[in-house]
């Protein structure tokens, strides 16, 4: 079936920009931006037996 | 060993972890996420917690592992575990507004700690509930995976986001909420917390989440945002499970800035939340359309849904 000419005149959707092939590296949170908004909150960090980390996260005392 | 394969017809990223399709499926004498006191067999060997973040045992991506398989420290990219409570029957919607406050802290201080990490490049926080969206531990809890990429759906918001702010000098996501907060979409407008089903919905009850003012990421926010976002957080998901009269399953995604190393000034955090339900007795299923087409059918208006919405809401 032909595209209507209205359908065929309308902008094309945009396509998402093309994703690098290479995973980049030099990651880091952005220049420029507030580190940080809040006080981090208190925590424990611990080692499961197999060598992964678990981390245990407390609310603030005044929180 | 997880390894990410580059596709060149679809220019993205596939994800394979073998070890994954054998890992722990819907226990019943015995839940992984419950803690079990100190030397005990569940993923939490603690007395009690509030909220606790473990490295994923089944992990959809790294961390590279030594050869006696202990991981290799510091670990690039990652899949983490975030238990919310130990309350094995709660839900996101049981916690009180301390708990959530906490849990918005606790993603904020992950997005620093593991996007400041040398290959991370985008921190996705995300939540499955429910066995139609795939869960394979009922206690509740998230997951954030660190990726070396930034992924298609949060790439694609931020091509969007630049393209608008060259044509307009304004952000985009910032212009949305301007029209969703006095228009027929908006679910709530509460301390500035703005929710509403989004104009093209893929899904018929999805809703989305932007805490107060512009910032790229969670950890940008400060108290008084965190406890209004937390806040409304935690009336989204009461509402769906009062609007549809039962715990409500979704998927919730959580976009922020990449942490790539570059600025994202027109990166603007936010929620997406996707229920599976288009009525209360019937799913919406990602078939051929969606999966074979890319392209969503919606078989609801959102104006309509968001009137329904709503009716169930305590913040409206």
């Amino acid at each position: 079936m032909p595209v209507e000419s209205e359908q065929a005149q309308a902008p094309r959707p945009p396509t998402a920009r093309p994703l690098e092939p290479v995973p980049p590296v030099g990651g880091s949170v952005g220049a420029g931006r507030p580190p940080v908004g809040a006080p981090r909150p208190p925590h424990d960090s611990h080692e499961l037996p197999d060598g992964r980390y678990l981390i245990a996260y407390r609310s603030a005392p005044n929180a | 060993m997880p390894e990410l394969r580059f596709s060149r017809l679809r220019n993205e990223w596939v994800a394979f972890a073998t070890e994954r399709n054998d890992r722990t499926f819907l226990p019943t004498d015995s839940c992984p996420l419950c803690p079990s006191g100190p030397g005990g067999d569940s993923e939490v060997p603690l007395d009690d917690f509030e909220v606790v973040v473990f490295e994923n045992r089944f992990p959809a991506l790294g961390p590279d592992r030594r050869p006696d398989g202990r991981p290799v420290r510091p670990a690039t990219t990652g899949c983490e575990v975030v238990v919310y409570t130990p309350e094995h029957h709660a839900t996101l919607a049981d916690l009180d507004p301390r708990r959530a406050r906490l849990l918005v802290d606790v993603w904020a201080e992950r997005y620093l700690e593991l996007g400041g990490r040398q290959e991370v490049a985008y921190v996705y926080v995300f939540e499955n509930k429910g066995e139609v969206m795939g869960v394979t531990l009922h206690h509740p809890h998230g997951q954030i995976y660190a990726l070396p990429f930034v992924p298609p759906v949060a790439a694609t918001e931020l091509v969007q986001a630049v393209a608008h702010r060259r044509a307009t000098g304004r952000c985009l996501h910032c212009d949305l909420v301007a029209e969703e907060r006095s228009g027929q979409r908006r679910v709530f407008d509460h301390k500035g917390v703005v929710a509403f089903v989004p104009e093209a919905a893929r899904w018929p009850y999805e809703l989305h989440l932007y805490p107060e003012g512009h910032a790229g990421s969670l950890a940008e926010l400060d108290a008084g945002q965190r406890d209004a976002l937390a806040e409304g957080l935690l009336e989204v998901v009461r509402t769906y499970d009062r609007h549809f009269g039962f715990s409500t399953p979704y998927v919730m995604a959580i976009h922020q800035a990449p942490t790539d190393g570059a600025d994202w000034p027109d990166a603007h955090v936010h929620i997406e939340l996707y229920p599976p339900h288009r009525r209360p007795d019937r799913l919406k299923y990602v078939a051929g359309v969606e999966l074979g087409a890319g392209t969503f059918v919606n078989d609801t208006l959102p104006e309509e849904t968001a009137s329904q919405l709503r009716a169930a809401c305590r913040l409206a």
